[in-house]
């Protein structure tokens, strides 16, 4: 490979695993999130693994396939949709009584809510957070602006 | 109970490895080891939450910290020390470990929960209501989710305000830095 080409990825043999392991890690974290009223896991737990399974992809397939599949904007934009409903749900909770009841879901759907809520911010940011942190520098090349892997270059 | 002792001294000593080995990736590797050493100390606490989410985080950080942090710069720390300030550190730390070992006394055995001993605290009202009152059967989610929920709440402002706040600061430089790597590749 050229010096000077931005190596996109690891190997094939990586990729085509990651490939396959992606969406049942995706999926395992999307129980821990819905089901942790009756086993272990929870929102926080539930949504890190989520965001592992989008950090697998960029190491795996480089930040492009990543991106591709969730963009920067549209991971914060959830995120803060996340912390949103959570917020509405915390000024929910100091409503009178008859109001809340309307309102909130009483129990285990309160608490799947808030659950999935917790998931999808934490698995977003996270994202977000790994793809600037450890994923990318942008490179002007002939006018496009494309980002590779810090360090890889 | 020997098992958690076991454990718990080979989290010591992964942890000793990690401050005194000169290669980075092997004290980023010593954390993991000592992070996933403490996950199973979870688990035979009787925690499986607090092992799983000790587990995930610990992955999530061991990749950042080798993906971010292995090819910066490594400031190294060179030098003697200072007498005066070894001294201090040395008696402070003194201080500390006796108090922690009379303060350990009270404390119940290793494993056993402080809240058995002490009667009509809330952890037994919430306990006993658990299953009833919210429905769950995990009654660790069911304290989380319902009873406290507020604190649960104001936990996940709490990480979302420091990532935002991350991501204000790390979003520029990593810009201005590829750029500059851009140019400088040119040069050459």
């Amino acid at each position: 490979m050229n010096e000077n080409t931005p190596r996109r990825g690891m190997d094939m043999v990586v990729k085509v695993i990651a490939h396959r392991l992606k969406g049942f890690i995706f999926l395992f974290g999307a129980y821990l999130v819905v089901s942790s009223h009756h086993s272990p896991g929870g929102g926080f737990a539930g949504g890190v693994v989520i965001a592992c399974s989008l950090i697998l992809l960029t190491l795996a397939e480089g930040q492009q396939v990543a991106l591709k599949t969730v963009g920067k904007t549209v991971a914060a934009g959830l995120g803060g949709v996340g912390a949103l409903l959570l917020l509405a749900i915390f000024a929910a909770g100091m409503l009178p009584a008859e109001l809340k009841a309307v309102i909130l879901p009483s129990g285990v759907g309160l608490m799947q809510l808030c659950d999935v809520c917790i998931g999808v911010v934490v698995s977003m940011l996270l994202f977000v957070v790994f793809s600037i942190l450890a994923a990318t520098h942008i490179e002007e090349k002939a006018g496009k602006r494309r980002m590779i892997m810090r360090g890889r270059d | 109970m020997s098992i958690l002792i076991l454990l718990l001294v080979l989290m010591i000593v992964g942890a000793i490895i990690a401050i005194e080995t000169t290669n980075m990736l092997s004290s980023i590797v010593c954390i993991g080891a000592v992070g996933f050493l403490l996950s199973i100390s979870f688990l035979f606490l009787g925690a499986p939450d607090i092992a799983i989410t000790q587990i995930v985080v610990e992955v999530l950080c061991l990749v950042i910290l080798i993906r971010a942090t292995i090819t910066r710069d490594l400031t190294t720390v060179s030098g003697d020390r200072e007498f005066f300030g070894l001294t201090v550190s040395l008696a402070l730390i003194l201080v500390i470990g006796i108090v922690g070992i009379k303060a350990m006394d009270a404390f119940p055995r290793l494993g056993l929960s402080v809240m058995d001993r002490i009667t009509d605290t809330s952890s037994t009202a919430y306990l006993a209501q658990a299953e009833t009152a919210t429905g769950a059967s995990n009654a660790v989610a069911a304290i989380m989710l319902n009873f406290r929920l507020y604190d649960t709440i104001a936990q996940v402002g709490v990480l979302f305000f420091a990532i935002i706040g991350a991501l204000a600061i790390l979003r520029r430089p990593a810009r201005k830095g590829g750029r500059e790597a851009e140019t400088e590749t040119d040069a050459v």
